[in-house]
């Protein structure tokens, strides 16, 4: 075997991925080259280094839940079940109770707003000190991307709090103007479900 | 960094299987197993944490859509490996379609053995990353198979479609560049 084909089998050697008549080949020229010793313990230096690199941040269970969604979903186009039918008819009914409940937040939050700038109507006790922020679940459609979802999350100054669950479901918290992040999340073609929570 | 250690061929073909049949656990598991591993070879190709997202997503649901195409002529990760690879080169193709994925390799000069053994001397570690960035798109990709997925030239030629002379080629030339690359950035080129 020539030099140029040792040298080329030399990397595998050093992974340990050859096959024994090759192995035999490179350990016996190894013997007797000295070039291709120091090529050697450069290869095994460098395959240490490789292996050591840090690995970057993965989606991990995020990932498994979008795929999980695109599963359950084409599932559901394909093998239309009379219980999914079912389930459709009450996802309106929990729609049209979101909606309500939605411009219920809307109105009250607005009258809470108006109130609160009129003098004479503060409360006894004082300025309300501490003003809690509701907590909204979200699920996005199957197609929706995660540049998409980041995108939207940030112009509305919407914050993570927990999630994706399993079934792809998001609590989060609005920053500032709940009504127009409610106003914009209604409307959003990727937003499949949206609820306030109690 | 501890990576789940998958038992390659039993474990996977088992899960598979599964998958095949609809298993979506088998397929949970399946991606636990292998998701880290594949990000970071998309990312290393695409550099975009997003777009890699993407690749992989599509990847694994390639996996659940068209399991029953493994053959079993090659390893699962192979297979898997080989479905990243392709789609990560469109969609390099389509955002970068004026470049050319070839072999063409810039001449370097000749290894000194003086360098070499300089080399040798010092930690290379910081500066590894930096070389491998440097490498050719198809070169990276054979380092990175067979320095960081320990795989064999015959089954990383099935992953990038290639002869196996042209992966012992391509790891010769990446090898050479970063010779090259770490003896200039350590300061032991003459």
């Amino acid at each position: 075997m020539t030099s140029d084909k040792l040298q080329q089998l030399l990397p595998f050697y050093v992974t340990n991925s050859l096959d024994t008549e090759e192995a035999n080949l490179v350990r016996t020229a190894l013997l007797s080259d000295t070039d291709l010793q120091q090529e050697y313990y450069f290869l095994k230096k460098l395959h240490l280094a490789v292996k050591e690199q840090e690995l970057p941040i993965s989606p991990g269970e995020f990932g498994l839940a979008r795929l999980q969604k695109e599963i359950a979903k084409s599932r559901q186009d394909t093998r239309p079940h009379p219980s999914a039918i079912k389930l459709n008819k009450q996802g309106l009914f929990w729609k049209i109770g979101t909606i309500a409940a939605c411009m219920g937040l809307v109105f009250q939050t607005y009258n809470y707003q108006y109130l609160a700038k009129t003098d004479g109507l503060t409360a006894a006790s004082g300025p309300v000190a501490h003003q809690e922020i509701p907590i909204l679940q979200l699920t996005f459609t199957p197609e929706a991307r995660e540049k998409h979802i980041r995108d939207l999350l940030l112009t509305l100054n919407i914050s993570i709090i927990e999630g994706p669950s399993a079934l792809g479901i998001y609590r989060v918290q609005v920053g500032s103007d709940l009504e127009k992040a409610m106003a914009v999340l209604e409307i959003d073609a990727r937003i499949e479900t949206l609820h306030i929570e109690d | 960094m501890v990576l789940p250690q998958p038992k390659p061929i039993d474990q996977a073909q088992i899960l598979l299987k599964a998958i095949c049949k609809g298993d979506e656990t088998a397929f949970a598991e399946f991606y636990r197993l292998y998701e880290k591993r594949l990000y970071h070879f998309i990312l290393l190709k695409l550099n975009d944490p997003l777009e890699a997202s993407d690749i992989m997503h599509e990847t694994f649901l390639e996996i659940w859509n068209h399991a029953d195409r493994f053959e079993g002529k090659s390893k699962v990760t192979t297979w898997m490996f080989s479905i990243a690879f392709h789609k990560t080169m469109d969609r390099l193709r389509r955002k970068k379609p004026h470049l050319v994925y070839s072999d063409i390799m810039i001449e370097t000069e000749d290894d000194q053995p003086n360098a070499l053994t300089q080399l040798l001397s010092q930690d290379i570690t910081h500066q590894v990353k930096f070389c491998l960035d440097k490498l050719k798109d198809l070169h990276h990709t054979v380092m990175q198979l067979a320095f960081f997925e320990d795989m064999p030239y015959r089954d990383i030629a099935m992953i990038m479609s290639c002869p196996e002379n042209t992966i012992k080629t391509r790891m010769f030339h990446a090898k050479k560049a970063m010779k090259h690359c770490l003896q200039k950035h350590l300061g032991t080129e003459k």
